[in-house]
C-alpha cells in the first residue's frame, strides 16, 4: 500500500467514524424522547422540612404550572435533560443531608425511588 | 553468588514489589472514599464500585509496567511482559465484576446501558468495550494476524489504552458518586495526567537504560502470582472494610 492510499484510507475511516457519530447522536436523541417515564415513589410528607419553592420553583419564577412532568417531560428544550436534572436535584439534596449526619432519602440505589 | 542466595534475593524483591503493588492499587480507593468521606450505601453497591476503582488502578499501573524491562524489580524482560498481560486480565475481570454486580443488585441500571443513557454511562460502556478489545487483540496469535508489524500494534494499543482511561475518567467524573469534591478532582486529575505524561515522555525518550541485579534467574513465573495476588488481597480488604462501614 502506497503512502497516498494509506492517507486516503485513513481519511475515509475518519469520515466514516464522523458519519456514524452523527447518526448515533440522532438515534440517541430519538431514544431519549421515546423512552418511557419510570415510576417514582415520592412522599410529600417526608419532605415537609423542605421549603416548597425549593422544588416548586414555578411558584416564584412563573416558568409554568401543574405537575413537574408537565414541563420537564413535555417541553422539548428540557426533556432531554430530565434524568440528570432530577437525579442531581434529589440525590444532591439527600447526599448533603446525609453528609451532615442526618437521615435522608435514597442517594444511589435505583430501586428505592423507582419501584 | 550461589543459586540459593540468588533465589532468596529474588523472593525478597518479589515481596517488596508485591507490597508496592498493593499500595499503588489501593491508593486511588483510599483517595476516593476519603477527602471528604463518602457515606456508605450498601455492601454490594459499594463493593461493586470499589472493584471498578481497582480495575482503573490496574489500568493505570499498566502504563508504568508497560511490558518493557524496568529497574525494579530486577527481573528479566519476560517478567514484565507477563506482568503487563496478567494485570490487563485482572483489570478486565475487575471491571466486568463491577458491571455484573451492579446489574445484579440494581437491574434498573440496564436503562443506563441503552442509547438513551447519560453520556457518562455510555463512556463507561465504551471504556469496557475498549478494554475488551485491548485484551483480545493482544493475544499473540490474533495480534500477529491483525498487525504483522509489531510497532504499529504498539502504537494502536497505546492510543486505545489512553482512550480507555480517558473514557473511564469521563464515566467517574460524570457520575460524581465518589469524586465529589474539587480536592478529589484536582488530586485525581494531576495524578492521572502526570502518569500519562510520564508514560508518553518515556516512550518518546526511547528505551530505558535498565540495570540488572546480579545473577537472578529468569523470574517470569513470579509475575502471575504478583498480579493476581494483590487483586485478591485487595478484594478481601475491601470486603472487610465495607462490612465494617455498611449502615445497619
Amino acid at each position: 500500500m502506497t503512502r497516498f492510499s494509506r492517507y486516503l484510507f485513513a481519511l475515509a475511516a475518519l469520515l466514516l467514524m464522523l458519519a456514524v457519530a452523527y447518526a448515533a447522536a440522532d438515534w440517541r436523541w430519538q431514544a431519549i424522547e421515546q423512552r418511557p417515564q419510570l415510576p417514582v415513589a415520592f412522599e410529600h410528607l417526608d419532605h415537609s422540612g423542605v421549603a416548597c419553592a425549593d422544588c416548586h420553583h414555578n411558584f416564584i419564577d412563573d416558568s409554568g404550572g401543574g405537575a413537574c412532568y408537565n414541563c420537564h417531560k413535555m417541553s422539548p428544550e428540557i426533556r432531554a435533560r430530565i434524568e440528570p436534572m432530577f437525579h442531581d436535584f434529589c440525590r444532591g439534596c439527600h447526599l448533603t443531608t446525609r453528609m451532615d449526619d442526618q437521615e435522608s432519602g435514597p442517594i444511589r440505589e435505583c430501586s428505592l425511588c423507582h419501584h | 553468588m550461589s543459586k540459593r542466595q540468588t533465589e532468596t534475593n529474588g523472593r525478597r524483591y518479589a515481596l517488596r514489589f508485591f507490597a508496592g503493588l498493593c499500595a499503588a492499587l489501593s491508593l486511588p480507593l483510599v483517595l476516593v472514599v476519603q477527602l471528604p468521606r463518602v457515606p456508605a450505601i450498601s455492601l454490594v453497591w459499594d463493593w461493586a464500585n470499589a472493584l471498578g476503582y481497582l480495575g482503573l488502578a490496574c489500568c493505570l499501573l499498566l502504563f508504568i509496567y508497560a511490558g518493557r524491562p524496568r529497574v525494579f524489580p530486577p527481573y528479566s524482560g519476560r517478567f514484565f511482559a507477563n506482568l503487563h498481560r496478567s494485570l490487563g486480565y485482572v483489570a478486565l475481570l475487575l471491571v466486568a465484576a463491577h458491571v455484573g454486580l451492579l446489574l445484579y443488585d440494581q437491574p434498573l441500571l440496564l436503562q443506563h446501558l441503552k442509547l438513551s443513557a447519560p453520556l457518562y454511562m455510555l463512556a463507561g460502556l465504551a471504556a469496557l468495550v475498549l478494554l475488551l478489545v485491548l485484551c483480545i487483540s493482544s493475544i499473540t496469535a490474533l495480534r500477529k494476524r491483525i498487525w504483522p508489524d509489531y510497532h504499529r500494534f504498539k502504537m494502536i494499543h497505546a492510543a486505545l489504552a489512553i482512550g480507555c482511561v480517558a473514557l473511564s475518567g469521563w464515566h467517574i467524573i460524570g457520575s460524581s458518586f465518589y469524586l465529589n469534591s474539587s480536592l478529589k478532582l484536582g488530586v485525581a486529575s494531576i495524578s492521572v495526567s502526570g502518569l500519562l505524561g510520564y508514560y508518553l515522555y518515556s516512550r518518546l525518550r526511547g528505551a530505558d537504560r535498565v540495570r540488572r541485579g546480579p545473577g537472578l534467574r529468569d523470574s517470569a513465573a513470579y509475575s502471575r502470582s504478583l498480579s493476581y495476588g494483590p487483586a485478591l488481597l485487595l478484594v478481601i480488604i475491601v470486603l472487610a472494610l465495607l462490612l465494617l462501614s455498611t449502615p445497619k
